[in-house]
């Protein structure tokens, strides 16, 4: 399982802070099964993607990176704190241990990783401070992907994540901070739905 | 006002396992299988392209005799357990003709995303009679054989096999069953 937290600062001052679970998608089960235990080459690193309001009806959990009719990437945005206006944050993965920090271990039977992404909002960039001038926007979903290039289709879409049903409005020079924390665990079930259908 | 909901993805395992004799079939079960913390963390590492120990590439299918386990524990063992033989977790190879090696499975590819990533089945003949005269546990490793130092544990599995004979066939196969499951908040 897994959520978004977003953190969004405008003057050094927080103007939201919210959590925000996320659909994990089939196309990210089948990238788990096939990576994992039939040698299919990894994707790394993921990358975390924003969604604007412009032409946004929402999302679908048949959405994928190269279609996706229900929203829009917001692009006009530069990397922090890399500076790059034409790649998506990365999301490099750690395990975390139960008191939240780096390693191995914690809470009995499930395994938490996380990382943070950095955007800042008209901060570098000249093509994007040209975009951001004439553009706020209304966030309305975040998205986990393997595709590196802001805009790009490319990459296995894994997660997304609704925001908000209307939008939190975003202005040029605003930071926004993104962390996505994913549990894995395992629990007992019962096997019937498990057993193959002859 | 509805409560959002998240989805997450769901794998599920189980073991088929046929015991034959002569043509008779004495045993034809499932058993569900306990994933590892070691094997979920290995999984994210592989997505993620953190380096695990040794391949994701291949996978074997293992047996183990007297095997004791809760099943509400079954994700707390690890590959460095079974190495150990620790308590009664004891691999079971020579006496199934295996010579030291687990025998190999491949996985199709899942169909779908609801799907399937099922495993070619693998006939094992016992060549000692009596011995080992029970079987009490299936796992799933990426290490060829038992003296791999290194390895990773996917699952593990209590079952109930006994008096193996000499000539007796088991077919074990091993269906992984992914799924999205969706939780309230």
């Amino acid at each position: 399982m897994g959520a978004f937290s977003l953190k969004a600062t405008r003057d050094g001052k927080v103007i939201h802070d919210g959590v925000y679970p996320n659909r994990w998608l089939v196309p990210g089960s089948d990238y788990l099964i096939n990576t994992f235990f039939r040698g299919t080459p990894n994707e790394a690193p993921f990358h975390i993607g924003l969604i604007g309001d412009l032409g946004f009806t929402g999302l679908s959990d048949a959405d994928t990176m190269a279609s996706h009719s229900g929203w829009t990437e917001f692009s006009r945005y530069t990397n922090y704190p890399s500076g790059q206006a034409t790649l998506r944050p990365e999301f490099l993965s750690w395990l975390e241990n139960s008191s939240g920090y780096p390693g191995t271990g914690g809470p009995a039977g499930a395994i938490n990783t996380r990382d943070t992404a950095g955007f800042t909002f008209g901060n570098g960039g000249s093509l994007a401070s040209q975009f951001i001038v004439n553009s706020t926007v209304k966030l309305r979903a975040i998205f986990l992907t393997s595709g590196s290039a802001i805009g790009g289709t490319a990459g296995t879409l894994f997660a997304t994540a609704l925001v908000d049903s209307v939008g939190n409005e975003l202005r040029v020079g605003d930071a926004v901070e993104i962390e996505y924390r994913h549990q894995l665990k395992t629990v007992l079930e019962e096997i019937t739905e498990f057993i193959p259908r002859t | 006002m509805s409560q959002p909901e998240q989805t997450y993805s769901r794998l599920g395992g189980v073991f088929h396992v046929v015991h034959e004799r002569g043509g008779s079939k004495l045993a034809d079960f499932y058993a569900p299988n306990g994933v590892t913390s070691e094997g979920l963390v290995a999984m994210w590492n592989v997505a993620t392209g953190s380096p695990i120990k040794g391949s994701p590439a291949q996978w074997y299918l293992g047996v183990l005799q007297k095997l004791t386990v809760n099943p509400a524990l079954q994700w707390a063992v690890s590959w460095a357990t079974i190495q150990s033989g620790a308590g009664r977790w004891s691999p079971v190879s020579t006496q199934l003709g295996w010579g030291g090696l687990l025998d190999p499975i491949t996985f199709d590819a899942p169909i779908n995303g609801t799907t399937l990533a099922s495993v070619v089945m693998q006939t094992i003949t016992s060549s000692t009679a009596g011995s080992p005269p029970f079987i009490e546990g299936l796992f799933i490793t990426n290490a060829p054989n038992t003296s791999v130092s290194s390895a990773v544990l996917w699952c593990t599995a209590p079952v109930t096999l006994t008096s193996l004979s000499s000539g007796d066939v088991l077919t074990i196969s091993y269906t992984l069953t992914t799924s999205i499951g969706t939780e309230g908040l």
